[in-house]
């Protein structure tokens, strides 16, 4: 268990995300899984293309205007405490072993600060630590200047450019 | 010669008579003097500097008074303004005896001008006469006016800032509850498929 940042590229960043969850998918562990980038359907759509089944994923979609569906969590990207707090949640009220899944990092720059994205990811990775669940977060490597800050929250960096 | 006698004792009379009227003269205006001598009026420090419309609050000593036991007296209050106008008056009828003190205020117009003022205090026997007076000065500053209402906009300011917070904070618990709710529901909807 702990925490690990993936830095790629945008063009092989969908195919790290299912390269993850694919890994993960054949232990019995749940996964939360924050969309920063796509709509919860598109997500699943691609695991469906890449075999995945997602029936121990819970989604927290940042993305989608329309609220249409009651299995997945919406929440505002600009409103990292509420963020913070599903994620909390997801991790209390799920049973077993559970890792955080966030796609990507660097979106939540779209919508904040990047101190305030720093700050989330602090409490989010020391929170984890703290239950002892594993947090994988992405972000393309353009996000230069919040990659900088945010390098020493994590156990492992990888880097897959 | 006995003309000269008579003239002579009819001067004298006179004289007596004129001195008997001296000396009563004399006993009345001293007796006056120590009475006048013996009135204090004190204004409290915080009313020193009074605003228009404030209460001012004073205290009226009555000392050594003549020895004529418990009596009523009429005490008469009076402020002037610089150019010894009467601005206002009030008096009450007190009973006293050696010794006596009173407080007393007094309510200040709202359209008095700012200066220095007199407040003068008479003491009146009920006959009407004046048995002695005294006065103390003090200012009228707009400017309290001003304090009061920097204070009631700072108070303001501070309770706006307490609800934006009650506010602010209320919204995020309820925003919480619903993120919960919501969870709760999706994980209790996933455990039904499974």
């Amino acid at each position: 268990m702990g925490s690990v940042l993936v830095v790629t590229s945008v063009e092989k960043l969908q195919n790290g995300i299912n390269s993850v969850i694919k890994t993960l998918s054949s232990t019995d562990m749940s996964t939360v899984y924050i969309s920063l980038n796509k709509q919860h359907q598109s997500v699943i759509k691609s695991l469906n293309e890449s075999k995945i089944n997602p029936k121990k994923i819970f989604f927290i979609d940042c993305i989608s205007s329309n609220k249409n569906s009651e299995d997945v969590l919406y929440i505002n990207p600009r409103d990292l405490d509420d963020l913070n707090y599903a994620i909390n949640t997801f991790i209390k009220q799920i049973e077993g072993k559970k890792f955080v899944l966030i796609d990507s990092l660097a979106t939540l720059l779209l919508y904040n600060k990047v101190d305030r994205v720093a700050k989330f990811v602090k409490i989010l990775t020391e929170y984890s630590s703290q239950k002892d669940v594993q947090v994988v977060a992405l972000s393309q490597k353009t996000a230069e200047e919040l990659l900088s800050k945010i390098y020493n929250f994590f156990d492992n960096v990888e880097n897959k450019s | 010669m006995k003309n000269n006698k008579l003239i002579n004792n009819r001067k004298s009379t006179f004289l007596l008579i004129i001195g008997i009227l001296i000396i009563n003269l004399i006993i009345q205006i001293s007796s006056q003097v120590n009475t006048s001598s013996n009135i204090e009026v004190e204004i409290q420090s915080d009313y020193k500097t009074s605003s228009p419309g404030d209460e001012i609050w004073f205290t009226v000593k009555l000392m050594n008074l003549a020895d004529v036991g418990r009596r009523d007296v009429i005490l008469e209050y009076l402020i002037y303004d610089s150019n010894n106008e009467k601005i206002l008056s009030k008096s009450e009828a007190v009973a006293i005896e050696t010794q006596a003190s009173f407080v007393n205020s007094i309510q200040l117009p709202q359209n008095i001008n700012e200066g220095n003022y007199i407040l003068r205090v008479n003491l009146i026997s009920t006959e009407k006469e004046q048995i002695s007076g005294t006065e103390v000065s003090f200012n009228i500053l707009k400017n309290n006016q001003n304090k009061f209402l920097l204070g009631y906009i700072i108070t303001g300011i501070i309770l706006l800032i307490i609800i934006s917070l009650i506010i602010l904070r209320g919204k995020t618990i309820i925003s919480h509850y619903k993120i919960k709710k919501q969870i709760k529901k999706i994980i209790k909807n996933r455990k039904i498929v499974s």
